[in-house]
């Protein structure tokens, strides 16, 4: 039950995660592969602040927020006028820069050895971490209903307007710069804070868990479910990590030497599905223009086509083999010689 | 100045994997225009499949380079012809191609794994013989790997730019329309460009793999650092890419020389965001 309950909480860190890069990859179309980048420096500040100055959760909590303005800023006004592919490298090399400084950084970061231990906000006994895990479904519920409204809203028109036609948007006086930096800026603060808040969960902290995996995570949940969607990031988390991470890790019955295979079979998993959607379904599951109160029967309806359209390309392959080996065994019949060909 | 003899040598001699990864990644990006994170699994499958010829089969070293490189660039024609060709004509705009290309280098990695496991390999090396030059020591195998990447690099160099072949590639980068109503078949120009590159990556990997040793993540280690040394050395240009490998080679090794490796890739990774950023157009 304990490890039920800390799995669901990372699984609404992750919600948290996507809701923030659909804010800049869905809505404002910058490629930010940088998501470890933003949630490791929170999670590690937040742990440095704890442990090496023992300061309170609280404190703690707002010079992180200092921090991830300062470096979100910073990074928004290096990468924003770069083209989409320029940005998402850029995006890479920062993710790559905080997590060999959190390896050289031993000073703070104890290195390879690890920080620890963080401490809750707040401790009531046994109940502290369903309780923390009330908070976090708070701050979660609360960040998917402002991304509901803010699609509604006048600036989330603008928002897409600035995605698909900058130019444009610039000609009728917007100063599309300006609306981009403070939008990339605040998802990547929301990004800083979801750190933050993780670092009690995972209470010790190593620089494996700064880890490529942890972006590419995000970016398949938000682009399987819908990138362009309100509802996208959380259907699409539920989807990877909700079956994945839970589900099969948790309670399917794994023989235990199949379990070490498990979580690389996952990112394999993964990537294939993200190729497929890619390539057969670029909207996600969720199209842009799906009403919010529809969605359950648009992804019904995808279920049923994806399922029907897998089942005729198996009985197809299996007709196509049948075929072939029935050449086969009618060529050898005849005693041909060049029956190989 | 011993220090910077010192630096240039080792920069030049380490600096052959990623002056082969740099070339072969450029000639892809210059012509089907999107960056392909794919290609850093094909440095892996590289020392890969020396490593099966070379410990599972029992082949000497040098005899297991050329194989091991053509199976590399053949690994590159087929995620070309089933993963990117079919994308673009699907109408996959070139940033959903380097997500989708992300994508595949997370597929051929974990299958990877699933396949053989995670564990290092050792290469068999070659018996080495050992010189001094200059007061620095380097290794024969070190300067057969050098002479082999500036072998490869020339003739690379001298396909693109003084054959008709590299007038195809470069016709079809700059103006593919006019190319095709010229006659140049895309599709076949494309399967020769991805071999080539293929094999390039395969050759780092391989010589990668020799001199340190071969595991699952090194391509994705080493696909940042080519990445940023083609952008910096210019898309396309096969010569810019060779001098910015060698200039960042030599870069690692000063830094590496005053304090610890990892700070010589920060300082590059920073380097690469600021230099991104002067460049930058205004509005895309």
């Amino acid at each position: 039950m304990a490890y039920l309950i800390f799995s669901l909480s990372l699984l609404l860190i992750y919600v948290g995660l996507a809701l923030a890069l659909h804010v800049q990859f869905g809505m404002l179309g910058i490629a930010n592969f940088g998501v470890v980048g933003f949630w490791g420096l929170g999670m590690y500040a937040m742990g440095i602040l704890q442990v090496q100055l023992d300061m309170s959760f609280v404190d703690a909590l707002f010079l992180v927020l200092i921090l991830s303005v300062a470096v979100s800023w910073l990074m928004g006004w290096l990468i924003l006028r770069l083209d989409p592919q320029a940005t998402l490298c850029a995006t890479i090399a920062f993710a790559a820069i905080i997590s060999l400084l959190i390896v050289t950084e031993k000073w703070v970061t104890m290195g390879v050895v690890g920080l620890g231990t963080i401490r809750y906000p707040f401790r009531i006994g046994d109940g502290t971490e369903f309780l923390y895990f009330v908070f976090l479904v708070a701050i979660v519920v609360g960040l998917q209903v402002l991304i509901l409204r803010l699609h509604k809203s006048p600036t989330g028109k603008l928002l897409k307007a600035i995605r698909d036609n900058e130019g444009l948007c610039a000609s009728l006086g917007k100063n599309t710069f300006q609306v981009k930096m403070f939008w990339f800026v605040l998802a990547s603060i929301v990004m800083c804070l979801l750190g933050a808040l993780s670092a009690p969960l995972n209470q010790f902290l190593t620089p494996n868990m700064m880890v490529p995996s942890v972006t590419f995570a995000v970016w398949i949940a938000l682009v399987l479910g819908g990138k362009e969607h309100a509802l996208g990031a959380v259907i699409g988390v539920f989807v990877t990590f909700g079956i994945f991470d839970i589900l099969i890790e948790t309670y399917a019955p794994v023989s235990p030497d199949l379990a070490v295979v498990v979580p690389n079979m996952k990112l394999f998993l993964y990537g294939l599905l993200l190729m497929a959607v890619l390539i057969y379904r670029p909207t996600g599951l969720l199209a842009p223009t799906t009403p919010p109160e529809k969605v359950w029967q648009e992804l019904l309806r995808t279920g049923k086509t994806a399922f029907s359209g897998a089942a005729t390309l198996t009985q197809r392959g299996v007709e196509k083999t049948k075929e072939a080996l029935g050449k086969k065994s009618e060529q050898s019949g005849g005693n041909d010689p060049a029956g190989k060909s | 100045m011993s220090f910077i003899i010192d630096a240039i040598f080792i920069g030049v001699l380490q600096a052959s994997p990623l002056i082969l990864a740099a070339m072969g990644f450029t000639l892809i990006y210059y012509l089907n225009g999107f960056i392909n994170f794919g290609y850093g699994e094909g440095i892996t499958y590289g020392a890969y499949f020396a490593s099966f010829l070379n410990v599972s089969f029992g082949l000497s070293f040098y005899l297991s380079i050329v194989p091991a490189a053509m199976m590399t660039g053949a690994l590159s024609v087929l995620t070309y012809l089933y993963v990117f060709r079919p994308a673009t004509q699907r109408g996959v705009k070139p940033a959903e191609l380097i997500i989708l290309s992300v994508g595949l280098s997370f597929v051929l990695r974990y299958g990877l794994i699933l396949m053989v496991g995670a564990e290092n390999v050792f290469l068999n090396e070659p018996p080495i013989a050992f010189f001094t030059f200059a007061g620095t020591g380097a290794t024969s195998l070190q300067f057969i790997a050098l002479i082999l990447v500036f072998t490869f690099a020339f003739n690379l160099y001298w396909l693109i730019y003084h054959t008709g072949f590299g007038e195809k590639v470069r016709g079809l980068a700059d103006n593919p329309d006019l190319a095709q109503v010229s006659g140049i078949d895309p599709h076949r120009v494309s399967i020769y460009v991805w071999f080539i590159a293929g094999a390039a990556a395969g050759l780092a990997g391989i010589f990668q793999g020799v001199f340190a040793l071969v595991n699952p993540l090194m391509g994705w280690n080493l696909i940042l650092i080519t990445v940023m040394v083609s952008i910096i050395g210019g898309v396309g240009s096969v010569r810019g890419a060779l001098v910015a490998a060698v200039v960042a080679g030599i870069l690692t090794a000063a830094i590496t020389l005053i304090t610890k490796p990892l700070y010589a890739e920060v300082v590059l990774l920073s380097a690469f965001i600021l230099i991104l950023w002067r460049r930058s157009p205004r509005l895309a």
